[in-house]
């Protein structure tokens, strides 16, 4: 299957994206990180309800469809 | 978030931060439409809740306050809208009394064609969140998403879509995502996007409950899926006007962690999840299974009606049941042996049910595609991604 790809593969990428996102024990102050995190300032001001939607999918596990 | 019409003062006891995070009320298991992909049994009778078993609801749920501190209230598990304003409203009355408290969230999902000036202006003053489902453009819903005469429902989707708009009411967009749609992501997310929801959930169309086929398998789509994501998520990226994606959320929120750090997910966790069917039966666990067509291995889905019996008696008969047992198996077998388990804790008993017959499983094609794929996908974006974080 498909799906049978190694650790490896996916460590590297999780070690990727957490360099680009900052430190683990940053995240643990600051709590999970969201997509804000990724956004430059300029798309940031464009979404100024951002924070409540992030709350609310983060709640919301199960989301239906 | 803003709530309008809420008597706070008649609520300003904090109730606990531990409890129900969602409770799903079936008004009705009939659906206006006929979508292919639906999981849903006898979604043609048209039968609803009564405003009994909504008064049991509010006097073994909402009055002892078993909802957490911003739990979530969603009408579902058919079309909601379908029992009309009228019946709609003498529920929610049954259901709160004059006013929702103020630390309750309430939602709809709703196909969003019998949504009129109306409903979307009553959804905007009783401060109710809509989840609207829309597969993307019409050429793409309109395949599967249809009326039991087989005609395509876009053009009514989007006759609500544009009703919710001109009342000022914010939504969000669940999309069911098939085979047509795989190599149409950054297509989709742009319709999406231009439509105004302020988040948008993927769905991989899976095999659950009623629906016994789906176009996706894991094995030939893994990594057509993982594009898919990966698509997506750099066009959120790169837009001038981004939205909050479920899948690249939940992908972050799982980013940080160790496996050690990862809680079991709310669909094994019991009592996170509670589900209500119009007729008053208490589900817990992944919300699909209270309308499930019985299993060979499972007696019952369901344990216990609110009508006959109290919350607390029927919780404790779910705590002895073999699903309760199998999904907390399932869970451990995944935390034990998957890479994954940072993201996902645990998966979905209802998909691991309807693939292999056992909660007490692992591995699904559901889950190979929604969480591994699409994870390796958002991780791929989020790698090249241009802007690096503060």
């Amino acid at each position: 299957m498909e799906s049978e790809r190694s650790d490896r593969d996916l460590e590297i990428l999780i070690a990727k994206a957490q360099a680009k996102i900052g430190s683990a024990s940053h995240w643990r102050r600051a709590g999970a990180p969201t997509q804000h995190r990724l956004l430059s300032d300029a798309q940031r001001h464009e979404w100024t309800e951002w924070t409540e939607w992030v709350e609310w999918i983060q709640w919301v596990e199960w989301v239906a469809r | 978030m803003q709530v309008a019409g809420i008597d706070s003062a008649s609520m300003s006891e904090q109730p606990p931060s531990s409890g129900i995070r969602l409770l799903v009320l079936q008004a009705t298991q009939f659906c206006n439409i006929d979508c292919a992909y639906c999981y849903l049994p006898n979604r043609n009778q048209s039968s609803h809740m009564s405003a009994e078993v909504l008064a049991a609801v509010r006097r073994e749920i909402i009055e002892p306050r078993r909802l957490a501190t911003g739990g979530l209230v969603l009408w579902h598990a058919g079309e909601p809208l379908a029992i009309g304003l009228p019946r709609f409203k003498e529920l929610r009355r049954a259901l709160f009394g004059e006013c929702r408290p103020d630390w309750i969230r309430e939602q709809v999902q709703t196909n969003a064609t019998l949504i009129d000036e109306g409903w979307a202006d009553y959804l905007r003053t009783a401060g109710i969140m809509v989840g609207v489902s829309i597969d993307g453009p019409a050429e793409i819903h309109d395949r599967r998403r249809v009326t039991r005469s087989g005609a395509g429902t876009h053009r009514a989707t989007m006759a609500g879509v544009s009703a919710l708009t001109r009342a000022g009411v914010d939504f969000s967009i669940i999309a069911v995502v098939g085979e047509d749609s795989l190599e149409r992501g950054t297509e989709i997310f742009d319709f999406l996007r231009q439509l105004g929801a302020k988040a948008i959930g993927f769905s991989i169309e899976k095999i659950e409950g009623a629906n016994l086929e789906s176009s996706l398998t894991a094995g030939p789509h893994f990594d057509r899926v993982r594009e898919f994501f990966r698509a997506v998520t750099a066009a959120n990226l790169e837009s001038d006007r981004p939205v909050v994606i479920r899948e690249v959320e939940h992908v972050l929120t799982g980013l940080p962690a160790t496996a050690a750090d990862r809680p079991i997910s709310d669909e094994i966790t019991l009592g996170r999840i509670v589900s209500i069917t119009r007729d008053g039966r208490v589900g817990f666990f992944s919300p699909e299974l209270s309308t499930n067509p019985m299993s060979p291995s499972y007696d019952e889905f369901t344990f216990g009606n609110l009508l006959r019996e109290s919350f607390d008696d029927i919780e404790d008969r779910a705590a002895r049941s073999r699903l309760m047992a199998d999904a907390i198996a399932g869970a451990a077998a995944c935390r034990d042996s998957c890479e994954f388990w940072r993201f996902c804790g645990g998966g979905s008993p209802s998909a691991k049910i309807s693939e292999t017959g056992s909660a007490a499983t692992t591995r699904t094609a559901f889950c190979v595609l929604s969480k591994q794929a699409a994870t390796y996908g958002i991780l791929d974006a989020i790698v090249d991604a241009g802007v690096t974080a503060e």
